[in-house]
């Protein structure tokens, strides 16, 4: 009997557990304002390990705080999809998108605004990976060695770990990726793919560049086992985008300011886990072609 | 007719001989020891999590395993009064052939990160499966009791007072092993992002922390073990009335996205222009890359599946047998049957699939384990009961000549049950890179391309339905139609 209570008890505890998350923040909320601010809450397409994630949106919702005078929150998802269709609910009315997550969540929220990106996602650039065992060298066009082989995306709806790639190859090898390589699959995200070339799941894999680089420094890669083969042209990537609808909810040129926010950051603790030499201004025309790629590989219906 | 069985059964072995060339076997992995070493060392070496985090998953899995399995049961005995109706029965086959990781993808897309997510993807698919099981429990009724009421009892009063009551036993006990299908199925839910011990798994799993895997892994055998031991069932229903409000999270939902979806995401462009030719291009191309192949895969998958589930059954079904293997070697056999009995399909597939690559390879080891132990455990229960001679032979000789040859119809019928099981998670570890049915589901709502959703699962339950028949028919002509003991876990 005494266990059965133990467990009810636990039971209790651990939903509890879960509900603090939110119990401060409202508190905090009620204590500081008269009237209740609403809460400015975002998220971000969970393009590599979770708990790096964390850790980086730990620091930037802080800076969002500090600069914005409101309470700020970060909520993770599980899927690309999750993220813009949270964006789209308003669940979130902010969120670091990819160039191809983006388009998707303005095409569906009109009003929605790309507000800023990073200094380096103008000219992003996909890496192709290989693992050791092919023993594939470095050269600067996509490789007829590369075909017949096993080969690795990111996530489903990603850009740099699925849409450019995929276009650049079916320009390359006129061919689609599953005729061209013995095996295509989809690792999730960019830690994952490394993870997956690195082990000898896949042959190959591609991935953004960042968080390859991000990982090298953090001294996470085997070099031995695992290295870039192939660079992509750049085109452009991660950007922030905003729903349409702030300034009427948190007050007149609120998007703006927000911008503002994020192009002032400068800790080089917080660029440092992006990773980004800092955040620079950004519009809806500067994803049209990813847009038009995603269209011509048949990612987003014509409509 | 014993012929007939066994003629049966090596032509089936012979179909799925030549069905093997078809299936992606290999290993894909190139160095799949060095994997299974640092997968072994994580297990060896458990790394406790903050309580926290253990005890929010631990509560949400229980949360959404009871609830779901809660509100399914009365909807499935609903259902189950009323079976027979065509359009009741077909409600819960198409409901139930879909599985509850197909629900949660749709419910996560229209309503998000919500309670109602999670109760939802459970109660749906359970009321389906509630409701064939429950009326075939009130089907294999003898109807003696019936027969005896005075002329003139209106048949609610005969259903309420005498058939209800008389199945009542076997009603209960399928219902409670369904809760324990409810916690492992909750679970597996977190693996696409509800907060159940599936999404700490799974984050810890894919990027190779397994100290950490290894204790949700236990955490989640340990809840399906002994929940209705600390749990007790007669407190179930304080239960279904707290637990709602202690779920964290709105159960208020928005019907923006279900609206937008139901009115334009879910059709094709040229239905909603009514571009006939475009809709053909759109209907081709949908058909020659995601369905047709789907669908082959799912059934190649299913069926090798089956029939090696059948193989390992049939060797490792006498380790379990007092007769044959003693009570020290059945209680052996017992524990190991548990361990895969209590381990999802999924999640085995999802280890396998991370020491062998991307074939369809682990999802066949995985379906066999899980469903061997669960055929396995059932009829060696059944063949400790059989009545024998006290000269009876011990040993592989009980087994060769007495338990097999007296249990091979049950063990034929049980294989039938298990394929329509088998066959949804044959679609569903599509999600997981293999091109079953679920990896194009999956991919229509990754890619948000919702057009591709409505065929695709038409196509999961017309699948199923064929299935259902096929395995009914088949047991029909072997004559496999008696009474079973009632007992099926998911």
């Amino acid at each position: 009997m005494n266990i059965r209570i133990c467990f009810a008890a636990l039971a209790a505890l651990g939903l509890a557990a879960c509900g603090n998350g939110d119990a401060p923040a409202e508190s905090d909320a009620a204590a500081t304002a008269a009237a209740p601010k609403p809460t400015l809450v975002y998220t971000a397409i969970p393009d590599q390990d979770a708990r790096q994630l964390e850790q980086r949106f730990a620091i930037v919702t802080d800076a969002l705080e500090e600069s914005l005078g409101i309470d700020v929150k970060y909520v993770p998802v599980k899927s690309y999809a999750a993220a813009v269709t949270a964006f789209v609910n308003d669940k979130v009315q902010l969120a670091w998108f990819g160039g191809f997550s983006g388009v998707q969540a303005r095409l569906r929220q009109p009003g929605a605004r790309a507000i800023a990106q990073g200094v380096e996602d103008p000219n992003y650039r996909s890496y192709l990976i290989a693992h050791h065992s092919t023993g594939l060298e470095r050269a600067d066009e996509l490789q007829d060695a590369f075909k017949g082989k096993t080969f690795t995306f990111g996530s489903k709806g990603s850009t740099s770990g699925r849409l450019m790639p995929e276009f650049f190859i079916r320009q390359h090898y006129g061919a689609a990726p599953d005729e061209v390589f013995s095996r295509v699959g989809f690792s999730g995200d960019h830690s994952r793919t490394i993870q997956l070339v690195q082990s000898g799941a896949y042959e190959l894999g591609v991935l953004g560049y960042t968080t390859w680089e991000s990982e090298s420094k953090r001294g996470n890669i085997d070099t031995d086992k695992v290295s870039v083969v192939w660079q992509s042209p750049g085109y452009p990537d991660y950007q922030w985008t905003i729903r349409g609808d702030v300034d009427e909810r948190f007050g007149a040129g609120f998007a703006d300011k927000v911008q503002a926010a994020i192009i002032a950051m400068d800790d080089p603790e917080l660029l440092g886990r992006f990773p980004r030499s800092g955040f620079i201004p950004a519009s809806n025309a500067d994803f049209e072609p990813i847009a038009e790629t995603a269209r011509s590989v048949g990612l987003i219906e014509d409509k | 007719m014993r012929a007939s069985r066994s003629r049966f059964s090596l032509l089936a072995l012979l179909a799925a001989g030549l069905l093997l060339p078809f299936a992606d076997l290999a290993i894909v992995s190139s160095d799949p020891g060095s994997e299974f070493a640092r997968i072994a060392a994580g297990f060896a070496t458990p790394a406790l999590p903050e309580w926290p985090v253990l005890l929010s998953a631990l509560g949400y899995t229980f949360a959404f395993g009871l609830l779901g399995t809660l509100v399914a049961a009365p909807f499935g005995l609903l259902m189950a009064l009323v079976w027979r109706s065509r359009a009741v029965r077909t409600v819960a086959a198409s409901i139930r052939a879909i599985h509850e990781l197909f629900w949660a993808l749709i419910f996560l897309h229209v309503f998000g990160l919500t309670p109602l997510t999670g109760l939802l993807a459970i109660a749906i698919p359970y009321s389906g499966i509630f409701g064939k099981v429950f009326a075939e429990i009130l089907d294999e009724q003898p109807d003696d009791a019936v027969r005896h009421l005075p002329p003139g009892t209106s048949a609610v009063s005969a259903l309420l007072f005498v058939r209800l009551p008389q199945a009542w036993p076997q009603l209960r006990s399928y219902f409670f092993a369904r809760t324990e299908c409810g916690m492992r199925s909750s679970a597996v839910l977190g693996f696409v992002g509800l907060p159940t011990l599936g999404y700490h798994l799974e984050s810890a799993l894919s990027y190779g922390a397994y100290s950490d895997a290894v204790v949700f892994l236990m955490a989640l055998i340990l809840l399906i073990g002994a929940f209705r031991l600390v749990v007790p069932p007669r407190s179930w229903l304080v239960w279904l009335l707290v637990l709602p409000w202690m779920i964290p999270g709105e159960w208020g939902v928005q019907t923006t996205t279900l609206v937008r979806l139901i009115t334009e995401d879910l059709w094709p462009s040229a239905l909603l222009t009514g571009d006939w030719a475009d809709l053909w291009v759109w209907f081709e191309a949908l058909m020659v890359e995601a369905l047709l192949p789907g669908l082959w895969q799912t059934i190649l998958l299913s069926v090798l599946a089956l029939l090696a589930t059948a193989v390992l059954t049939l060797l490792i079904w006498p380790i379990a047998i007092r007769m044959v293997a003693g009570r020290t070697g059945q209680a052996g056999g017992h524990a190991a049957f548990l361990v895969f009995r209590a381990t999802p399909e999924y999640l085995l597939a999802y280890l396998f699939l991370l020491l062998w690559g991307p074939s369809m390879l682990p999802a066949i080891v995985a379906l066999m384990l899980h469903n061997a132990g669960i055929i396995a455990f059932l009829l060696a229960r059944t063949a400790d009961r059989l009545p024998r001679r006290l000269d009876a032979p011990r040993g592989l000789r009980d087994y060769l000549w007495n338990s097999l040859p007296r249990l091979y119809g049950p063990f034929l019928a049980y294989l039938f049950y298990r394929w329509e099981i088998i066959l949804r998670e044959s679609s569903v570890v599509g999600i997981l890179g293999i091109a079953t049915l679920g990896f194009y589901v999956d991919s229509a709502l990754a890619e948000l391309r919702l057009d591709k959703l409505l065929p695709l699962l038409i196509g999961t339950v017309l699948l199923n339905v064929a299935v259902d028949i096929a395995s009914r028919r088949l047991r029909h002509y072997l004559q496999l139609d008696g009474k079973r003991g009632t007992v099926s876990f998911s």
